[in-house]
C-alpha cells in the first residue's frame, strides 16, 4: 500500500503494509534515528513524535494513520526556534537526559509550552511523567522546562 | 563551549548513536535458543530444515573457552549439555533475516532430561551455598541484654530490574583484511568484553578491539559483565561467519532474561541493655545469587560490613551466605549488597528504639560507631566515621522532631478515638553508607593504571579506561589536571575508552571513576611537574593505584579499613496515606551527605536525586517475581518505575563539601538509606511493622503485619 504524508516539512510516499509500526518506517525507511525504539507498547514514551501537532508514540501508530498527515520528528523539530529555546533551557538548568529519552522529553516540553506558556511545577511533572527513564534528575528537568518557557516568552514578546 | 556541552547538545538534538542506530544492511543477526527448563541435561536437538544462509552455533563450535570469568564466577557462553536456569543460552542462530531466525528458533526441539530445580534460597542446603562469611565479635552474639528481651525479626528485600533505557546489545565488525573483530558494546567494563572475546575465540589480544559508547549510561550495575556474554555471542558468530553481526535485545527479552538485583532474607535477633545500648546481635543473611553467583563475594561481604548499619555492638555473630539457585544470574545493582543489610539494620534500629522508648535521634546517636566504639571491621579512621552532625542537620532542615512527635500523637489519638482522619502521616529517618571501590582486597588486585602525557606545545592527553557514569566526569578530570598543571582545561584531552593499547581499569562501578581516577590524575600531574624540572617536553608519566599503607585490610579476619573511602548519608522521608485507598504519597525527602570534598556540587546533587528515584522505586513498588524459575510475561507490562509525579525534589545538603578532604563516592547512598527511612515513615503512619520491601499495601499482606 502506498501511503503519502508530510515528514518534517517534505512530501513523502512510502510503500508498506498498512499496519507496519510507524517507528520502524521512520527509522528504517527514512533513517530518522533520533526517535528511539523502546517498549513497543506505547508505555515508555521514547518514540514520541508529532502527528498533526499531537504527541503520539510512533510504536503504536500503524503507518496508515499517517496518511495525508503532518509528521514531525526530532530531526525536523531541531531546526526550529522553539527547539533552540528548549535546548538552551535544558543546558541552562543542567537537564541532561540520556540519548534514548531526550527526543521524547524535548517534544513533550514543546507540546506543554504550546498549550501552557507558563506551566507550574506540577503541570511540568505531569507532562513528563509519560516518559519512563531512570536517566536524570526530575528537578533539573523541571527547571529546564521552566527555563525553556522563559526563553520562549522572551523570544515571543521580548519581555518577561 | 566545553566538550561536555557539545555532547549534551548532540544528545538533545537526537544525534546520539547507540547500538540500535547502527544501520548495517550487510550485518547478520543472531537469535538465542534458550533453555525452557531450570535444571537438567540436554539429551538431544532436532532441527528443521535450515536455509543455506542460516548458521547454527553450538558450544562445540567455540574455538576457545566456553565460559567467561568474573572474579570467582564462571558463566558458560553456551550450554554444553547442562542447564542451570530457564532462559540459559543453548545455541545461536545467525542469519540475515531476524523474522526467519525467530521462526526457525521456534521449530528447534530440545530434548531435556529434567532435574529438580532449586529456587529456594531462604533455607538453603549446604551444597547450594556458594560463598559464606562468618564474623564473630565479643562473646559471638550470645544472648544478653535488657529486661525486655531480644527482638527477633525477619527482613526481606525484593528483586529490582535495572530498566536501562538502552537494551543490551552488541555490534561486531569483521575486518576481512586483518581477520580481526571490532566490537561496540554498552559495557561499563570494555576490557572485560575484550578479555572474554579473546578467551572464547582463542585470539591474541591485538585481533580484538572494544569501544565503549560515547553517551554515558547510569551506573546501575547491570552492565558490568552481562554485555560480555552478549558480545561473546556476537563475536563468535562474526568469527564463524566472517560477517558483521548486530545483536539487540527487545525490551521484553531484556526484561525477561538479563540479571536483576539479588533478593535477600535477613534474620536478626538483637537486644539492648536498659540504657538502650545495643548489647548483642545474632544475624543470618541469605542472598539469592542465581545460577552463576556473579559478584557474589563482593555482595555478601558488603552485606556483612553493613549488617549493623552505623552502630556499635560488642557481641556479634553474623553469617552471610550467597546461595546458588536455578534462577537467572542475580547480582549487582546500586548498593551491591550493602543496601540489603542497611535496610534491615535501620528497620531494626527503629524497632529497638521504640522498645527503649527513646526518640530515634537519641537512640541512633547513643549507638553510633565512633573513634572509641568500633564498627564490625574495628575502629574506623576518622574520615570514615559517621558524623553525628548528619542527624542534627537532617532533623533541623526537615523539622523531624516536631513532626515525629505530632504524627505519633495523632496515631495514638486515632487508635483511641477510632476515627478515620483525612490522612495517615508518618516520618522516618535512616542512615547509610557507601564504600568507594571494591572491598580493599579485590581493589588491590585490579591494579588500575593511568597514563598522562604533555606534548611540546603543553597540551595534555590522558589515557584511561573508566567508562564515565555522567557527562560531568570528564570535565571534573580536566579541571583537576588543569588546576594542578596550570594549563587551560581546553588544552587537556581525555582519550576515548578503547581497549586496543589501553590498560584495564576494572569495571566502572562503586564511584571508582570519581575516586580512583581523579586521584590518579592528580598523582600523575604531580609526577609530571617534577619531571618537567629536569626533562624537556614531550613527557609521559603513568601511575598505578595502590591502597595507602594506612588502609590495611585483613580479609580473613574482616578487620581494618575496608574501602578506599567511606561516605555516609542520613535521610528523612515524610509521607501521607489516604485512609481509603491506602496509596502512599511522599511529601518530602531530605538527605544530608558526608561525601568528602564535592568536586561539582550541581552534578553531585543530580546524581543523588536520580539515585533517590531508583531507591524509592525499590522501596515502594519495583519488584520482579520469578514463578517456577521464570518471569511471567505479564510482569513486563506491569513493571513500573517512579515517574516525575511519584517523587518530590529531595532537599540535599553536603557536610563540609568545600574542605580539603578526600573525594568519596556518593552515587549509591540513596539506596543505602532511603528505603529504610520510607518504611519507617510508613510504619509510623500505619502503626504497623513492615519488614520487607517493596511494601505492598494490598489487603492480604497488610493484615499479616504485626502492630508496633
Amino acid at each position: 500500500m502506498k501511503i503519502s504524508f508530510t515528514l518534517n516539512g517534505k512530501e513523502v510516499t512510502v510503500e508498506s503494509p498498512p499496519y507496519a509500526r510507524f517507528i520502524h518506517i521512520l527509522r528504517e525507511r527514512f533513517g530518522l534515528l533520533g526517535t528511539k525504539e523502546g517498549c513497543l507498547q506505547g508505555k515508555c514514551g521514547f518514540c514520541f513524535i508529532f502527528l498533526n501537532a499531537e504527541l503520539v508514540p510512533a510504536c503504536m501508530l500503524p503507518v496508515f494513520s499517517a496518511f495525508r498527515g503532518n509528521v514531525t520528528t526530532i530531526e525536523g523539530f531541531r531546526s526550529t526556534p522553539e527547539f533552540s529555546d528548549i535546548e538552551k533551557g535544558f543546558l541552562q538548568a543542567g537537564a541532561n537526559p540520556c540519548g534514548f529519552c531526550s527526543s521524547a522529553k524535548i517534544l513533550t516540553t514543546h507540546k506543554l509550552l504550546e498549550e501552557n506558556p507558563s506551566p507550574s511545577e506540577a503541570q511540568i511533572r505531569k507532562a513528563l511523567s509519560g516518559i519512563i527513564c531512570r536517566c536524570t534528575s526530575y528537578s533539573c528537568l523541571v527547571e529546564g522546562v521552566k527555563a525553556a518557557a522563559l526563553n520562549r516568552r522572551q523570544r515571543d514578546h521580548g519581555s518577561r | 563551549m566545553t566538550d561536555q556541552t557539545m555532547t549534551i547538545q548532540k544528545i538533545l538534538q537526537g544525534r546520539g548513536v547507540f547500538i540500535e542506530d547502527i544501520m548495517d544492511k550487510d550485518a547478520l543477526h543472531i537469535r538465542v535458543k534458550r533453555s525452557r527448563i531450570a535444571r537438567g541435561r540436554i539429551r538431544g536437538l532436532v532441527f528443521p530444515e535450515l536455509p543455506k544462509n542460516v548458521m547454527v552455533i553450538r558450544a562445540k563450535d567455540i574455538p576457545g573457552r566456553n565460559s567467561l570469568s568474573v572474579f570467582d564466577a564462571q558463566v558458560p557462553i553456551l550450554s554444553s549439555g547442562q542447564v542451570r536456569y530457564k532462559g540459559e543460552p543453548v545455541l545461536l542462530l545467525a542469519g540475515p533475516d531476524e523474522k526467519i531466525l525467530e521462526d526457525l528458533l521456534a521449530q528447534i526441539v530440545v530434548d531435556y532430561e529434567e532435574e529438580k530445580a532449586e529456587f529456594n534460597f531462604e533455607n538453603p542446603k549446604p551444597e547450594n551455598i556458594f560463598y559464606s562469611r562468618v564474623i564473630e565479635r565479643g562473646n559471638g552474639g550470645k544472648e544478653s541484654g535488657g529486661p525486655e528481651g531480644p527482638v527477633t525479626k525477619e527482613f526481606t528485600t525484593g528483586i529490582q530490574e535495572h530498566f536501562y533505557a538502552e537494551p543490551h546489545g552488541a555490534y561486531v565488525r569483521w575486518d576481512t583484511d586483518t581477520s580481526s573483530l571490532h566490537v561496540l558494546s554498552s559495557s561499563r567494563w570494555p576490557f572485560h568484553v575484550h578479555q572474554t572475546l579473546c578467551e572464547v575465540l582463542a585470539l591474541p589480544h591485538e585481533l580484538v578491539s572494544v569501544t565503549a559508547p560515547e553517551s554515558p549510561d547510569r551506573s546501575l550495575g547491570g552492565k558490568l559483565w552481562y554485555p560480555s556474554l552478549i558480545a561473546a555471542h556476537a563475536g563468535l558468530a562474526a568469527w564463524l561467519t566472517r560477517k558483521n553481526i548486530k545483536v539487540l535485545f527487545s525490551r521484553e527479552e531484556d526484561f525477561l532474561y538479563t540479571p536483576k538485583s539479588s533478593p535477600a532474607v535477613l534474620r536478626y535477633k538483637a537486644a539492648q541493655d536498659k540504657e538502650g545500648n545495643l548489647a548483642f546481635a545474632d544475624i543470618r543473611i541469605l542472598i539469592n545469587a542465581g545460577a552463576y553467583c556473579v559478584f557474589a563475594k563482593e555482595i555478601a561481604d558488603r552485606a556483612a560490613f553493613c549488617a549493623l548499619g552505623a552502630y556499635h555492638c560488642p557481641n556479634v555473630n553474623i553469617e552471610v551466605c550467597a546461595v546458588r539457585t536455578n534462577l537467572p544470574p542475580m547480582g549487582p545493582f546500586i548498593g551491591m549488597g550493602g543496601n540489603l543489610s542497611l535496610f534491615a539494620a535501620e528497620s531494626l534500629a527503629e524497632i529497638l528504639r521504640a522498645q527503649a522508648r527513646m526518640n530515634p535521634l537519641e537512640w541512633k546517636k547513643l549507638n553510633l560507631v565512633s573513634k572509641t566504639r568500633p564498627s564490625l571491621a574495628g575502629i574506623l579512621p576518622r574520615s570514615d566515621l559517621p558524623p553525628p552532625e548528619l542527624f542534627d542537620i537532617s532533623v533541623r532542615i526537615s523539622d523531624f522532631s516536631r513532626k515525629h512527635s505530632a504524627f505519633e500523637l495523632a496515631r495514638k489519638r486515632r487508635t483511641s478515638a477510632n476515627r478515620l482522619p483525612d490522612y495517615l502521616r508518618g516520618i522516618g529517618i535512616a542512615i547509610g553508607c557507601q564504600g568507594s571501590g571494591f572491598l580493599a582486597s579485590e581493589e588491590e588486585k585490579l591494579s588500575v593504571t593511568l597514563e598522562l602525557s604533555m606534548d611540546t606545545e603543553g597540551k595534555v592527553s590522558i589515557s584511561q579506561s573508566a567508562v564515565p557514569g555522567s557527562y560531568a566526569l570528564h570535565e571534573i578530570w580536566k579541571n583537576t589536571a588543569a588546576e594542578s598543571l596550570g594549563t587551560p582545561a581546553g588544552d587537556i584531552y581525555i582519550a576515548p575508552v578503547y581497549t586496543e593499547g589501553g590498560r584495564d581499569a576494572g569495571p566502572s562501578v562503586f564511584s571508582r571513576g570519581i575516586t580512583i581516577m581523579t586521584q590518579l590524575i592528580a598523582d600523575c600531574c604531580e609526577l609530571l611537574k617534577k619531571k618537567r624540572f629536569r626533562n624537556p617536553l614531550p613527557l609521559s608519566v603513568s601511575k598505578t593505584f595502590h591502597l595507602p599503607p594506612s588502609n590495611a585490610w585483613n580479609d580473613k579476619t574482616f578487620t581494618g579499613v575496608p574501602f578506599i573511602e567511606l561516605a555516609w548519608a542520613a535521610s528523612i522521608v515524610e509521607l501521607r496515606i489516604d485512609p481509603l485507598t491506602f496509596i502512599p504519597e511522599i511529601g518530602g525527602i531530605w538527605m544530608v551527605v558526608d561525601g568528602g570534598t564535592i568536586l561539582n556540587e550541581a552534578e553531585a546533587r543530580k546524581s543523588l536525586e536520580t539515585a533517590v528515584n531508583a531507591a524509592i522505586g525499590w522501596a515502594m513498588f519495583e519488584h520482579v517475581d520469578y514463578v517456577n524459575g521464570e518471569i511471567p510475561r505479564s510482569q513486563f507490562t506491569a513493571y513500573r518505575i517512579p515517574t516525575s509525579c511519584d517523587v518530590p525534589t529531595p532537599q540535599i545538603e553536603f557536610l563540609d563539601a568545600a574542605g580539603k578532604r578526600p573525594v568519596k563516592g556518593i552515587g549509591e547512598l540513596a539506596h543505602a538509606c532511603i528505603p529504610a527511612a520510607y518504611v519507617n515513615a510508613l510504619n509510623q503512619a500505619l502503626g504497623l511493622s513492615f519488614c520487607g520491601i517493596p511494601v505492598s499495601l494490598d489487603g492480604k499482606k497488610f493484615s499479616k503485619e504485626a502492630p508496633l
